[in-house]
């Protein structure tokens, strides 16, 4: 209670006296509900870079990734925040379930892999000069441009990665065992981080029921704690989504129904955060 | 031939497995945990739940509380433990209720139980949790 009243005083203060504060953006659900793909499409969107890998494996990220200073527009305004990408919350995480799903090599991104025409591409954006074929391409661009960085160039630019599917292997027991451990400690460190965050998005699925017990402790965590808060009803891309479901679940609350994947109304979203701000 | 004799096996198993699950169902009063510190009481819960057993709480955790059961239940899992599923249903007391139960624990030091119902148990157990705003709906299979 203590603790609400001052973070609405602070608020107040820096509102009263317009100084340009970074915020810390907090991005939280339940796993799978997209928030790995949201960090990414903000980061790349106004940073130039990504934030994690995105999978269809449950609890992908297990620790918390980070993308600092990053300057959005929000229509007449402008936000500076920190953005955290969160683990995925869970009650329950099985090892077993983990063993299903393959491990790939999507991790690592070879100049060899890629065509022609995605190597000029690259050549391009990072202003190196080479002619011929693919190989003088190669060359010109290894000593440019670090694994790091060329994953970062296919995402923003949209270069499709194929990947042989001989390669594809399901993780081991231990491996997956492994995963199991750092999934909950991720979701220990997430929780704690409650108390670190200025403002939390709280990505739903807008596919799935929101009127779960993940999402309540969530949001009623939020309220208690008074951190101002937005849900995120993500997957409107989708034709099963309803958001309006959790619209209903949760009336006190803003709710923006977005796509991360296919960046739809993410416009709206800036604005709703940078009342917070 | 061999195919069949292998699919009857499998039932088999299936049957047995039935016939010997035994569905644990632990009620527990306010009274019973009046007086536990927040880290006592979900203590005592996750170790029932590990024992297998439904606990049925007669009252509701608070969301500090029910934060406090999915970091602790993250710290015991592994290959045996796999966690919990749980829901809450609080009975909504009064502003003035609310302010009372507050200055009661600043008061004494010792959280005061809030009226309502809690279910926990384990995720091997319990399928599904269905939730309106007054009800909760649980599948179960052993």
């Amino acid at each position: 209670m203590v603790s609400s009243f001052l973070r609405k005083l602070k608020l107040l203060f820096s509102s009263l006296f317009g100084r340009k504060k970074t915020i810390t953006l907090g991005i939280y659900g339940e796993p799978n509900t997209g928030k790995t793909t949201l960090a990414n499409k903000i980061a790349l969107d106004w940073l130039g870079r990504s934030v994690g890998a995105v999978s269809d494996m449950p609890h992908e990220t297990r620790t918390i990734q980070k993308a600092e200073h990053v300057e959005v527009k929000a229509g007449s305004k402008k936000i500076v925040m920190n953005l955290l990408d969160m683990p995925g919350l869970a009650t329950h995480i099985d090892y077993k379930k983990f063993m299903q799903y393959h491990r790939t090599n999507s991790d690592s991104v070879k100049l060899e892999r890629l065509k022609l025409s995605d190597l000029k591409k690259i050549a391009e954006s990072v202003g190196v000069e080479a002619d011929g074929g693919k190989s003088k391409f190669v060359r010109a661009l290894k000593p440019k441009v670090d694994e790091g960085e060329l994953k970062d160039l296919v995402q923003k630019l949209g270069i499709k990665i194929s990947r042989s599917k001989g390669k594809k292997k399901k993780y081991t027991e231990s491996e997956a065992k492994k995963i199991a451990e750092e999934a909950t400690q991720g979701v220990v460190e997430a929780i704690k981080f409650l108390d670190k965050v200025d403002v939390v998005l709280a990505m739903m699925d807008a596919t799935r029921d929101p009127l779960n017990q993940v999402n309540i402790m969530l949001v009623g965590n939020l309220e208690a704690k008074g951190i101002p808060l937005v849900i995120v009803a993500n997957k409107t891309d989708l034709k099963s989504a309803k958001p309006e479901n959790i619209k209903a679940a949760f009336p006190q609350h803003s709710v923006v129904p977005i796509s991360a994947l296919k960046g739809h109304n993410l416009e709206e979203l800036y604005e709703i955060i940078a009342t917070h701000v | 031939m061999f195919k069949m004799a292998k699919k009857r096996k499998a039932k088999t198993k299936v049957i047995r497995r039935k016939k010997g699950g035994k569905l644990r169902l632990d009620f527990i009063s306010i009274g019973m945990l009046a007086g536990l510190s927040m880290d006592q009481k979900i203590a005592n819960i996750i170790k029932r739940v590990r024992d297998n057993h439904i606990v049925v709480l007669d009252e509701s955790l608070d969301f500090i509380e029910e934060a406090k059961l999915v970091t602790s239940t993250m710290k015991e899992i592994d290959t045996d433990f796999k966690g919990i599923e749980f829901c809450t249903l609080p009975r909504k007391a009064g502003v003035f209720m609310t302010y009372a139960t507050k200055a009661l624990e600043s008061l004494t030091g010792k959280p005061t139980a809030k009226p309502g119902l809690t279910l926990v148990g384990p995720s091997t157990i319990i399928r599904e949790i269905k939730r309106d705003p007054n009800a909760f709906y649980v599948s179960a299979e052993l």
